[in-house]
């Protein structure tokens, strides 16, 4: 291959031949901005940010698709091309919801808001689960200033959830292609492409259809590698970035695929292609499903032993001895074992039988208990023993057994029949020997530690032959697994049993796929309990924030202004609080406005008029004090997000008392804004600042009251923690009233758990009780945040992955 | 050429037989533009009258293509035993039996409805058709069939010198037929105007066992139709300039790229294909050479236009746009070398090759040889086909041939080269029509769209429509086309709808530079074109209805009022019951009025008043 000697920007490099400009300028580690180039596609060309000039060529080529050529002379970063780029980068953030990045405050605000908002739309970086990776903000910010001079158009389309797996934001899509060119080059019929024309095209399959009734095969490589977070892995969005990364082979099905294993913090949270090609694509289980089943919250994570009527936890050692104690009592012993286990798994098993003589049924590949060979469940009382690896018996048949001991990771209602249960790693826990699909030995080390105390089964089986004395036979030969059919092509053959537990069991998703759940799972009738508060109104009021209008005439009765409300969407939900943001004690409804930042607010967000909240218990908190502002003549109110609702009640309360009121209100963007008419009505002056500034004038609320405070007799700010405590440092400034209304994490509301508890002027205050106004110069507000943020991973297992729909199950 | 003789032969006699005056004939123009003026219903009442008339199967009816008097649609010509032909237009069905009574019986041309005579002198006091004003001054090299012969009749093309050109060829190296038409100074007429012999000479140099062709036949500019024209009545002419490139660049496959909304063209040049094939021209060893053609249907979106779009599409991909280099000479249709040129290119080609380069290059300024089509289209007097020689002032196409603005307005501005192109003002009617000239004024050539607005238009609310149309059409891949177009039409919707501010010029002008200096293909890169020219042209009128708020056109409805002149007014109630909100009212023997508040400026009130008594301000 020839080489080729080019310049760029006054640096000699070479190349070599067929490289493009780009390719070359990054091998010689020269930075040339780009968003749709990528490494392992052909050149492209749509994002227009690399233009370069190269000398004897007209214009400004794009160095993505230049070839190099010998004696090329390229410069990158003329004052023009800066120009022409910057240009190109605003009309870009204009149609992405960019607020953040163009917001002066960003440094700020991201140093409170560590991770991004779980939010149901990601309006902003800040509520973007793609924030730590997105290539749009990382160009921004490495470049450019922050005015882009252009309305920012936000369609706020609908995120689109219908398919398995893939959440599908059109909103945040510049439209580099990557994900259609990489389904292109990964699969012979590829699943989508962009249809439609000018501001309408979009990514989607034929016909706009769902993907699942389309080609797509669920490979996940899309996903992995949209650079903006316009598609993204519903299940493990939030995890954010892993620190490790283990290349390892997927334990599902026999093929024994290479695959990567995304690791934070000790926990898998996500799988994916070891490389680029076709040869690496994983089918639907490996890239989506294996976190699932592995992190499943119906995992057994324990050994138990039966005492007495009970199973009861035990250790490893009064697991293993009970264990030797019943296989050696037993005269006659049967053991159940399906066929895609690890060479030494199996081998353990293989010496388990002989040595014992026990009759062994081997379950073929991805049975379950109703494969069970109907002599074997027929005669199960007459073995002294039952020895099961995996969920092999129906309930009916493992009762009907003398002694079980049941191996499994999943915890299941057979297990009440079982007299020992041993834990089992499974997946990335562990590892050991296995054939793959050409016959070739492969050895697989284990690479996530299991989260509790489950082991191999390997171990435990060595342990139990050493304890029964039974010798290591060798000459063992893994039985040949059938597969019938190629889960990477054909989303039939995928896998759907792992132990002889239906994986769609811990994967509703896979419903899509016409894999029917056992229902061992299915939420109980029972659980559910009276719904008596009635929504007689959700209305979106701006991508995230729902007003919902409660049937509560007791509530409407006896609510005040600055009071809220502990709301629980379902009997299962968590309580969390809500102001009252309006009321009317003679039609007996509340108001709430709700902001979807994570699995509760999401849960009520989604309440449709005419539906049930299970639980709105309040009035709670202390209303706020209002002869305290007798003497005052003039108040700012200042309100930010959900607090652009909380300052109604106040405004309307001080505009009956005769004060002037003025509110300031602040959003990222025009599009976040909400309310305004009804604010308009009860004060005397409206104030409106965004961020970006495409509506009011650039900035936040804590300009207005920098600028005008110092006119006002008290203020009050209601917002985010960010927020609050911008104001909170003009208002030690200005030295007058001032008060906020905090929102930290609270549970019972009324004074018992604690969970509310915030630094005041020193002092620790109750929230609930003591709240929710308090001093807006005092608060510590950096606490205020890390208090809020410490059940960050909890809230990201907690977030609702499935729709609990299926719509295209038949 | 063998296979061609006894054809030859057999063609000369059809044609004889056709032109000459011996038998009556009627000819009706019957491609897209008569059909859609209502020639098919002319037929009918032709075959009535002449059974009438007793003249059942003594009379030739036969259907032509356009002649380009698109003004005059439908257009008949009759011709009497023995007697030059008369070409009539606006013909109704009502006005046949006349036509044939009157003048196939007895002789006597119809005066009124008579354009021009197909004779070289006056007949009857009927002007010859050279002397037409809208013929006078056309050269028609491309056009030289249309609407003479009938285009579905392989014969008359052979009679009048069709495939001469290929056949000449077949005489020549592919590289000396590649020089001729360096020699000629024929430069793509898609637009560009690269210069066609080097192109051909790209795609020659290219080494490969399989080359392609292609006929970009994807006429999308609003208001063009010269392509379809050319398909449709004289289709030989484009497969001969197609058969002749291939034989350049020695590719054994054409592909014509035609929209799917030109039915007729596709019927046609089905039909002119499988006679060439008939004929042994296609699908046929001719010495080393073989050639075929295949017809490929576009669904009609713009950016097909672009090459490497249009060769997507031919793949059976998304059509988009993608860089070059690689030049389609070295890798384009199915990664192979490709040649592409538009209908116009082609069809000259066949020409040249027939008439020999230098008859060509005589014609036409020195960079822009030979003749241009172009098809007149809005507020002009006389809309049509025409073909000018290069360098032809513009004023003497708008005035002269197009017979200025219809209705006696006032011209204001003429957009040339379609979405991409830019608008000419009174100002430049003396610019001469060609490459370097209409650039250097900031509009193009273009594929030869010319839309005449008159003072009536509104030149922000031209560009608003120019943008919305190309908004529309961009694929969405690059981001400054898609974005761009988008944020300039909002802006120019603002300042249309009377919100504009004095910034938003500058954030056009922003938007404008941007789409063109990084805009993927030509699409985005021309698009902000008619921006351009119309604020370098017509800043006053942005002005205007951004300061003043007024449209000066009055034709923005946000901008327009509407007021009724007492003293006109005849109380004859038609502008109320034209308007949709109640808004103009009044009773009989007062005049009427219009409430301000409850009008929404649709002007139904002022196309109804027959008086001129609603006032627009």
């Amino acid at each position: 291959m020839k080489t080729l000697n080019l310049t760029i920007d006054g640096v000699k490099i070479t190349a070599q031949e067929g490289m493009t400009v780009l390719q070359a300028a990054r091998a010689a580690g020269l930075y040339i901005p780009s968003l749709c180039a990528h490494k392992d596609l052909s050149p492209y060309g749509a994002c227009r940010l690399c233009v370069v000039e190269i000398d004897g060529l007209r214009g400004t080529p794009t160095a993505c698709t230049t070839p190099a050529a010998d004696g090329m002379n390229v410069r990158t970063s003329t004052p023009g091309l800066e120009l022409q780029r910057r240009h190109t980068l605003e009309l870009m953030l204009s149609s992405h919801p960019s607020p953040c990045l163009t917001c002066d405050s960003r440094e700020d605000c991201e140093s409170v808001k560590k991770t991004p908002t779980h939010a149901g739309a990601s309006t902003r970086c800040s509520l973007c689960s793609n924030r730590p990776t997105c290539a749009v903000r990382s160009i921004s910010i490495g470049t450019y200033t922050r005015d882009i001079g252009l309305p920012v158009t936000y369609s706020a389309d609908k995120i689109e959830k219908s398919d398995p797996f893939i959440d599908r934001d059109h909103n945040l899509c510049v439209l580099c292609a990557i994900c259609a060119r990489v389904c292109e080059k990964l699969h012979d019929k590829p699943a989508i492409s962009i249809t439609k024309r000018g501001k309408d095209a979009k990514i989607a399959a034929a016909f706009g259809k769902d993907w699942i009734l389309e080609e797509c095969t669920f490979c996940g490589a899309c996903v992995d590698e949209c650079p903006t977070g316009s598609l993204t892995d519903r299940w493990s969005k939030w995890y954010g970035v892993p620190d490790k990364e283990v290349e390892s082979y997927c334990q599902f099905c026999p093929k024994r695929c290479k695959i990567s294993l995304k690791i934070k913090n000790g926990k898998l949270i996500s799988t994916g292609m070891v490389s680029l090609d076709k040869e690496s694509t994983l089918c639907a289980i490996g890239r989506f499903a294996y976190p699932q089943v592995f992190n499943s919250r119906y995992r057994l994570t324990r050994p138990y032993v039966k005492m007495g009527a009970e199973m009861t936890p035990a250790t490893w050692q009064e697991t293993i001895d009970s264990t030797a104690d019943i296989l050696s009592s037993a005269k006659k012993l049967l053991v159940i074992a399906g066929e895609n286990l690890s060479d030494e798994t199996r081998s353990g098993i293989c010496d388990l039988v002989k040595g014992l003589k026990a009759e062994f049924v081997e379950m073929p590949y991805g049975s379950t208990a109703k494969d069970l060979p109907k002599s074997t469940a027929e005669k199960i009382s007459e073995f002294d023993a039952v020895f099961c690896f995996g969920n092999y018996l129906a309930p009916d048949t493992a009762k009907n057994a003398k002694k079980l001991i049941i191996v499994d990771f999943a915890k299941n209602s057979v297990h009440k029949s079982a007299d020992v249960l041993i834990p089992a790693a499974i997946l990335a826990e562990t590892g050991g020997t296995f054939e793959d699909e050409n016959g070739v030995k492969i050895c697989i080390s284990p690479a996530v530690k299991p989260s509790g105390m489950q082991r191999p089964v390997a171990g435990v089986l060595a342990d139990l032959l050493m304890k029964l004395n039974l010798p290591h036979e060798s000459g063992f030969k893994a039985p040949k697994i059938e597969l019938g059919g190629d889960p990477k092509k054909d989303k039939k053959a995928l896998p759907r049993v792992i132990y002889g537990n239906i994986i769609a069991d811990f994967v509703p998703d896979l419903r899509d796929f016409g894999q029917e759940q056992s229902g061992e799972y299915a939420p109980k009738k029972s659980d559910l309990m009276g719904e008596p508060y009635e929504i007689l109104e959700n209305k979106l009021l701006a991508p995230n924030f729902h007003m919902l209008k409660i049937k509560a005439p007791d509530m409407a009765k006896y609510a005040k202004p600055g009071q809220f409300a502990i709301l629980m969407a379902d009997s299962h939900s968590e309580r969390s609080p809500f102001t009252i943001a309006d009321w009317n004690a003679d039609e007996g409804w509340v108001k709430f406005v709700i902001e979807e930042v994570g699995r509760s607010s999401s849960e009520l967000g989604s309440k449709k008029a005419g539906e049930f909240l299970a639980t709105v218990s309040g009035p709670l908190g202390t209303p706020l004090d209002f002869s305290q502002f007798e003497s005052a003549n003039s108040i700012l109110l200042l309100g930010g997000c959900y607090g652009i609702a909380a300052i109604y009640p106040l405004a309307r309360e001080f505009k009956r008392m005769g004060k002037r009121v003025v509110a300031a209100i602040e959003a990222s963007s025009a599009y976040l804004l909400y309310n305004k008419e009804q604010l308009m009505e009860v004060a005397d002056e409206l104030i409106i600042k965004t961020r970006d500034g495409t509506e009011g004038t650039r900035g936040g609320v804590s300009d207005v009251y920098a600028q005008i405070g110092a006119n006002f007799d008290a203020a009050i700010a209601i917002g985010c923690v960010f927020m609050m405590k911008q104001n909170s440092r003009v208002a030690k400034e200005i030295g007058k009233k001032s008060l906020c209304a905090l929102n930290p994490i609270m549970v019972d509301g009324t004074g018992m758990c604690g969970a509310c508890r915030v630094s005041v002027g020193g002092e620790t205050k109750f929230a609930c009780v003591h709240g929710p106004f308090f001093d807006l110069d005092k608060v510590d507000f950096d606490e205020l945040a890390k208090r809020r943020s410490a059940y960050s991973v909890l809230e990201v297992d907690a977030m609702p992955r499935h729709e609990g729909k299926c719509h295209h199950h038949k | 050429m063998e296979i061609l003789k006894s054809l030859r032969e057999e063609a000369s006699k059809v044609w004889e037989d056709f032109s000459s005056p011996k038998k009556a004939r009627i000819m009706v123009g019957a491609a897209t533009c008569g059909k859609a003026a209502g020639a098919d219903a002319l037929f009918g009442k032709i075959e009535e009258a002449l059974k009438e008339n007793g003249l059942e199967g003594k009379v030739d009816v036969v259907s032509t293509g356009c002649i380009g008097l698109c003004y005059a649609e439908p257009l008949v010509e009759i011709r009497r035993e023995g007697e030059p032909s008369v070409l009539y237009g606006k013909v109704k069905p009502s006005d046949i039996a006349e036509l044939v009574k009157s003048h196939l019986v007895g002789g006597e041309v119809v005066g009124k409805k008579a354009l021009a005579v197909m004779a070289d002198e006056p007949f009857q006091g009927v002007i010859p058709f050279k002397k037409h004003p809208m013929v006078e001054l056309q050269k028609r090299i491309v056009l030289r069939n249309t609407g003479v012969i009938d285009p579905e009749s392989m014969h008359h093309y052979l009679a009048r010198g069709g495939y001469k050109g290929f056949e000449r060829c077949l005489d020549m190296t592919p590289e000396e037929v590649i020089a001729e038409m360096t020699k000629s100074g024929l430069r793509g007429r898609g637009g560009a105007g690269f210069p066609t012999g080097v192109k051909w000479g790209f795609a020659r140099k290219s080494q490969n066992d399989v080359k392609y062709v292609i006929c970009n036949a994807d006429e999308g500019d609003p208001g063009a139709f010269m392509d379809r024209s050319v398909l449709e009545g004289d289709p030989h002419a484009v497969i001969e300039g197609l058969m002749i490139a291939g034989y350049a660049i020695g590719a054994k496959c054409g592909y014509i790229y035609v929209r799917s909304e030109y039915p007729l063209a596709i019927k046609r040049l089905q039909n002119a294909i499988s006679q060439a094939e008939q004929a042994g021209l296609l699908k046929n060893k001719i010495g080393d050479f073989y050639f075929e053609i295949k017809i490929k249907k576009g669904a009609g979106a713009f950016v097909c236009g672009e090459e490497t779009s249009l060769m997507a599409s031919i793949e059976g991909v998304r059509a988009m746009p993608r860089s070059k280099p690689p030049f389609p000479a070295n890798s384009g249709l199915f990664k192979k070398p490709t040649n592409i040129n538009n209908v116009e290119t082609l069809a000259a080609a066949s020409s040249i090759m027939r008439e020999g380069a230098d008859f060509y290059a005589s014609l036409g300024t020195e960079k822009s040889k030979g003749t241009k089509t172009f098809s007149l289209a809005g507020k002009i007097e006389r809309t049509g086909l025409i073909e000018v020689e290069m360098g032809i002032p513009l004023g003497d196409i708008i005035n002269k041939i197009g017979g200025g603005c219809s209705d006696g307005k006032k011209f204001k501005a003429v957009q040339s080269g379609g979405p991409s192109g830019g608008c000419l003002t009174a100002a430049h009617l003396s610019v001469p029509v060609d490459y370097e000239n209409l650039a250097a004024q900031g509009a193009i050539m273009g594929s030869g769209g010319m839309v005449v607005m008159n003072e009536d238009s509104c030149m922000v609310e031209v560009a608003k429509y120019f943008l919305t149309f190309t908004g529309k059409e961009s694929c969405g891949k690059c981001v400054p086309c898609r974005m761009g177009t988008q944020h300039a039409l909002n802006i120019l919707t603002k300042i249309c709808d009377g919100k504009g501010e004095l910034e938003d010029i500058e954030k056009l002008k922003k938007i404008c530079m941007s789409m063109k200096q990084s805009a993927l293909c030509g699409l985005g890169q021309t698009a902000p074109n008619p921006i351009l020219t119309t604020l370098r042209y017509f800043e006053d009128e942005y002005m205007a209805h951004i300061k003043d708020k007024r449209c000066p056109a009055l034709a923005c409805p946000g901008l327009v009022k509407f007021e009724i002149d007492a003293e006109k007014c005849r109380s004859c109630g038609m502008c109320s019951r034209a308007c949709p909100t109640g808004a103009a009212h009044g009773a009989r023997g007062q005049a009427y009025s219009i409430d301000e508040q409850k009008c929404i400026s649709c002007s139904a009130c002022y196309q109804a008043c027959k008086f001129g008594a609603v006032i627009r301000k």
